[in-house]
């Protein structure tokens, strides 16, 4: 049997997972989360929460998977993309755990990680891929021999304006209770679109930032929050619908599947089911433990990866935040 | 309006081929999306079908290769036009990789820019080359008036990703193409000026490795 441990610490989570080649595939899955007191995240201070916690969460997974590190046959990490000095905790911890036990090292992209623990965990096939968290949006498909990027925010991401909007007017942190973002939340007060908030849908990619400054500006001219909230989510939430549709009606692909943080959403869900239908797609929605950041995702890349011959000496596994889904080669998905 | 045939079921519309007043048309019907909020919807819907058609009418009145607008009803969502015989240009090229088809595309686009207007979705699936062997642009559904070089430089930015999909050896030389009927259409120093922002646009989509983090400063 083939164990792989994987570690993510690309922003806010460290994350620690162990993945076995059968089923039931993931047998750990342990994480903590900064959540900073006010303000969004901010690098060093995240960095050093990561730092503070990963031993505990690494012993946790290992204890929860009962295995010891003798045990694993390789460490795979997250190299990016994401913020510096959150990749440094994970890419440390993973290069010395890699040189002490002598285990291959498995460098992983966040994103494609995303897409795979999607596609284990629901079973769907080759679906396009909407991709929506804190830091990302994106509407993937995949194609010979790369995750491809259909359509992607040309700003700022879908979970960013949700918490920026949240966080300017007032509405959190926290910005997410009892699995609902406190923007959906509130929206489901509101009953009316405010108007001149902009929908931008340019071929294939999205825009956000012009929504979030007409919300502020809504907000400071008086608008009801519950309304601007209403229409923000209405837009944004179409927004991704619309090109997610576009999408599966070029690509003529069977399944819808959404990953990330923000994919449990159920008015999203909402909105997704009624296109999917209309195309004739089947939808999956990635199970709410694995949408947020979190170590099984990476550990269970990693193993695919590792399977198909992937691995990087520790002296060439620099971090790369700005490591693109598409640059990535995946041998195991042809 | 008799006779309607569906020829093409896309994300936002549908396409009927069909007669009017005797004259082959295409009908492009953008039905209600139920998971928009209605209020929201009516907007779009309204928005989207008298801005495209305005658009081609004015880019017809300017000699520009679009179908010609036969009718309209906002209300509905429904726009009539002529009917342009011929094949994507996304298939030509898929066969045979034509310099000539893509100087002639991006100079209809610059063409487009020199109007004020942007186009919103100029990839190779939105040209037809008619039987004659004419360039016809279509799809305005995205489209828009301005003079922001954002607007043109994302279109020509959308020109090139598209190309870049075909599975073609020729990618580079096909994209110089266009950049020379774009050219042509535009004038050097426009052109380079728009070209530029269209290096910045790919540099600022996320996670390039290319990016530099330093401040871009623009006239």
């Amino acid at each position: 049997m083939l164990r792989v441990l994987g570690i993510e610490s690309t922003a806010h989570t460290i994350g620690v997972g162990v993945a076995i080649d059968s089923s039931p595939y993931i047998i750990a899955n342990e994480r903590s989360i900064y959540t900073p007191k006010s303000g969004g995240i901010h690098p060093r201070e995240s960095s050093r929460f990561l730092a503070e916690n990963a031993p505990l969460i690494l012993e946790r997974a290992l204890r929860v998977a009962g295995v010891g590190l003798e045990n694993i046959d390789a460490i795979a990490v997250a190299l990016g993309p994401g913020l510096g000095p959150s990749l440094r905790v994970g890419t440390t911890l993973a290069r010395a755990l890699s040189i002490y036990y002598g285990k291959p090292l498995v460098p992983v992209n966040h994103a494609v990680a995303h897409i795979e623990i999607g596609l284990i965990t629901t079973g769907a096939m080759d679906p396009v891929v909407v991709y929506l968290s804190g830091g990302n949006t994106a509407i993937i498909a995949h194609h010979s021999g790369r995750y491809r990027v259909f359509g992607e925010t040309l700003d700022i991401a879908l979970g960013n304006l949700l918490d920026t909007f949240a966080r300017e007017s007032g509405l959190g942190p926290p910005y997410v209770v009892e699995g609902v973002h406190v923007v959906d939340r509130c929206a489901e007060k509101g009953s009316s679109i405010v108007e001149g908030m902009p929908y931008i849908v340019k071929g294939q990619d999205l825009s956000f930032a012009g929504l979030l400054t007409a919300s502020l500006r809504a907000l400071k001219r008086g608008e009801t929050i519950e309304d601007i909230c209403y229409t923000l989510r209405e837009i944004a939430y179409s927004m991704v619908v619309e090109v997610t549709e576009r999408c599966v009606s070029h690509t003529r692909k069977r399944e819808i599947l959404v990953v990330g943080g923000v994919a449990a959403s159920p008015y999203l869900r909402e909105k997704m089911e009624w296109a999917a239908r209309h195309h004739r797609a089947e939808l999956y929605i990635v199970p709410p433990e694995y949408a947020g950041d979190n170590g099984a995702m990476i550990a269970w890349t990693g193993l695919l990866a590792f399977r198909s011959g992937v691995s990087i000496d520790v002296s060439e596994s620099y971090i790369r935040p700005r490591w693109r889904v598409d640059e990535v080669d995946t041998p195991w998905r042809i | 309006m008799e006779d309607l045939v569906e020829i093409h079921r896309g994300a936002e519309a549908i396409i009927y081929t069909g007669r009017y007043l005797g004259l082959r048309a295409i009908y492009k019907y953008r039905p209600p999306k139920p998971y928009r909020a209605r209020a929201l919807d009516e907007r779009i819907r309204r928005e989207r079908t008298v801005n495209e058609a305005r658009v081609m009418i004015r880019l017809s009145m300017l000699g520009i290769p679009v179908p010609p607008i036969l009718d309209l009803d906002p209300d509905a969502g429904l726009i009539v036009m002529g009917y342009i015989d011929g094949k994507l240009l996304r298939d030509v090229l898929a066969e045979r990789g034509s310099f000539d088809l893509c100087r002639r595309a991006g100079e209809i686009l610059g063409m487009i820019h020199m109007s004020g207007v942007y186009h919103g979705d100029p990839t190779i699936s939105n040209y037809i080359v008619s039987k004659e062997g004419d360039l016809w642009i279509i799809d305005f559904g995205l489209s828009g008036y301005s003079d922001d070089v954002e607007d043109y430089a994302v279109d020509l930015h959308l020109l090139y990703r598209s190309i870049e999909t075909l599975p073609l050896g020729s990618i580079e030389d096909l994209k110089r193409a266009v950049a020379e009927g774009y050219r042509r259409a535009l004038g050097g120093e426009r052109a380079s000026h728009i070209e530029r922002r269209v290096g910045e646009i790919r540099m600022r989509g996320r996670y390039v490795a290319e990016r530099r983090l330093k401040t871009v400063w623009r006239r």
